[in-house]
């Protein structure tokens, strides 16, 4: 046995065995072909146990009419269709597409733009202001949420103090008006979430090629140009990671919400995911529940695959 | 991560000009306004409860008290909270890592199941909690173990198993191969090759991606919120209802409460920070 021929990974175990059942299992679980699946098996259960049984489970559930206590009753697509007519259901759509579309927008241009100042400021200076940004992204939801909700207090919040001393307008009743309440959340949202995007772009920047900026410098293009022909082009795949990063995390709108307006005033800032969750949770319309889920469901698969996509793309990219 | 040590990375032009002056001053105020929110939560944590109630504002606390944390630690009883979500939080970092770790060395090693296999695992990851809530709810309800931190420690890495696998299989492929090659030609056994000769290794991904499991449950709010009722309080579900009696938020304790649970999350941020962009982009950008 012991001479220069390399053993193969599948005889590990199997050295001296006397052949017990035990033994013999072990041998059969320790070979090449075998062991790498008895690796990933418990990730395979838990979430074949954790995530596909539930998601089934939420499936059947949306056909059928149930709340706590009651009998089941099958009502075939009608809770599909009641969602097509439910007015806080489209009311939800509306307020998660502002997160989804115009606060990631917002993050987008603040982010870049300041991920590009980065690049021109100082390596110390850089390095502090890139630390300084963990901080909203890192913490609580909940907790910016309450941050943000003290910010905007009325009277004795320090936005409303700002806006009148500096520039001298009233500030709205942020959390009693209905479209202030919307902005107040994109307010709070764009401070949370703008510091990722412009980390990750910063890191895109820096993984482009200096050589070629400096070709392009020679070449006598104006910094627009540069920008336009070069940085755009080069920085579309951080771009769009960055933002189907966020928008499945927006999709899901729910922790923000918890914190500042729980939905109010009225059902005015109810996300998507907030407004399955009150009907879940407040009302016990479980079956109706399951089908607004599941809808919410199909949405992210789509975005999903995107960003599977892009990631992918970003990560070759990014070998080298 | 700096490539570049002189100052303004982009083009040849390295004296100060508009353009570098134009962006200290942006880099500037977002630093302001990044910051601003969290000075104000710190000084609320620390003000007395009625100057909450000043106008004109105070930037600055009259006299610093600790009032705040008592009521909220003590009498609004947000110790046990956040030792809830402390409980919850640590059982799902060991969990996640339990089960993540071996499928991502798996992964990464043999190539178990393909790409199809590690897609669909990290695709469960983007799945909106508020689907499986629902059976969750019903079916924890049934087996009686609805408000436990089991279930909250297993539905927490029901979502974070996806991330352990998929960013440690990233950790384990920059591990050569050839070490562990050439210890099973010595014949050692799985076990004593991946603590010997793997482990070692990839221990700073390891522990990047616990406290990043930490993390995510310590801040988890919707099953924290929806499978829990007298019995758990996670401080996600706590801290915005902290009340004066039931009208006004008490909003000293809240703060302080605000305050702690954020601190220890800061100070692991500036800990792992290399590793947040790579974490945060599931592996996407490895700087």
């Amino acid at each position: 046995m012991s001479t220069a021929t390399p053993a193969s990974s599948s005889e590990i175990w199997a050295r001296s065995a006397p052949a017990s059942f035990s033994d013999r299992l072990v041998k059969r679980l320790g070979s090449k072909r075998v062991f790498p699946w008895v690796l990933v098996l418990p990730a395979c259960i838990l979430l074949l146990v954790l995530a596909i049984g539930p998601t089934l489970y939420v499936l059947v559930l949306s056909f059928v009419k149930y709340s706590p206590g009651q009998t089941m009753q099958w009502v075939g697509l009608n809770n599909f269709l009641r969602a097509f007519q439910d007015e806080r259901f489209w009311r939800g759509l509306y307020v998660t597409a502002w997160f989804v579309f115009v606060s990631i927008g917002l993050q987008l241009l603040i982010g870049f733009t300041t991920a590009m100042a980065l690049q021109r400021v100082s390596a110390r200076f850089r390095q502090l202001a890139s630390t300084v940004m963990l901080v909203p992204m890192m913490i609580a939801p909940t907790v910016v949420g309450v941050l943000w909700k003290m910010m905007f207090k009325a009277r004795y919040g320090a936005l409303n103090y700002f806006l009148e001393q500096v520039f001298g307008i009233p500030g709205p009743d942020w959390l009693a008006d209905k479209s202030a309440a919307l902005a107040g959340l994109i307010i709070a949202d764009i401070w949370e979430w703008t510091p990722f995007i412009t980390i990750l772009l910063l890191a895109g920047l820096q993984s482009l090629s200096q050589e070629v900026y400096e070709a392009a410098y020679v070449d006598g293009s104006t910094p627009w140009q540069v920008f336009k022909n070069m940085t755009l082009p080069l920085m579309k795949p951080f771009i769009f990671l960055a933002v189907f990063l966020r928008m499945v995390d927006a999709w899901k709108m729910f922790d923000l919400i918890f914190g500042v307006t729980r939905g109010g005033p009225g059902d005015f800032t109810e996300s998507i995911a907030w407004y399955t969750y009150k009907r879940g949770f407040t009302y016990f319309e479980l079956g109706y529940t399951a089908a607004l889920s599941f809808l919410q469901l199909l949405v992210i698969i789509f975005l999903g695959r995107v960003l599977l996509k892009q990631l992918g793309r970003v990560r070759e990219e990014t070998k080298g | 991560m700096e490539q570049q040590p002189q100052t303004g990375a982009i083009g040849t032009r390295h004296k100060f000009d508009l353009g570098t002056l134009l962006s200290y001053i942006w880099v500037s105020l977002i630093l302001i306004w990044t910051v601003f929110p969290l000075y104000w939560l710190l000084i609320t944590a620390f003000k007395p409860l009625d100057e909450f109630m000043t106008y004109p504002p105070t930037f600055w606390p009259s006299h610093w008290t600790l009032d705040n944390f008592v009521e909220g630690l003590v009498r609004q009883q947000g110790a046990g909270s956040i030792l809830d979500s402390f409980v919850i939080a640590t059982g799902t970092l060991v969990l996640s890592m339990l089960v993540g770790v071996p499928a991502a060395y798996s992964i990464a090693r043999f190539k178990t199941g393909g790409t199809d296999l590690s897609f669909t695992i990290l695709s469960v990851r983007f799945m909106p909690p508020i689907v499986p809530v629902i059976a969750f709810f019903l079916i924890s309800t049934r087996l009686g173990i609805f408000d436990t931190y089991g279930l909250l420690i297993l539905v927490n890495s029901m979502v974070n198993v996806p991330f352990v696998v998929w960013i440690m299989a990233g950790f384990f492929e920059e591990i050569p191969y050839q070490i562990e090659e050439a210890a099973q030609v010595d014949g050692a056994s799985w076990l004593r090759l991946f603590r010997d000769n793997v482990l070692p290794l990839a221990a700073p991904g390891l522990v990047a991606v616990s406290l990043f499991c930490f993390i995510f449950a310590w801040n988890e709010l919707l099953f924290a919120t929806i499978l829990t009722g007298r019995n758990l309080q996670p401080f996600t579900k706590v801290v915005p209802g902290v009340n004066i009696g039931h009208i006004e938020p008490h909003w000293g304790a809240i703060a302080s409460l605000g305050l702690l649970v954020i601190i220890p999350i800061v100070i692991l941020a500036f800990y792992m920070q290399k590793y947040i962009v790579r974490g945060m982009t599931y592996g996407a950008i490895r700087e």
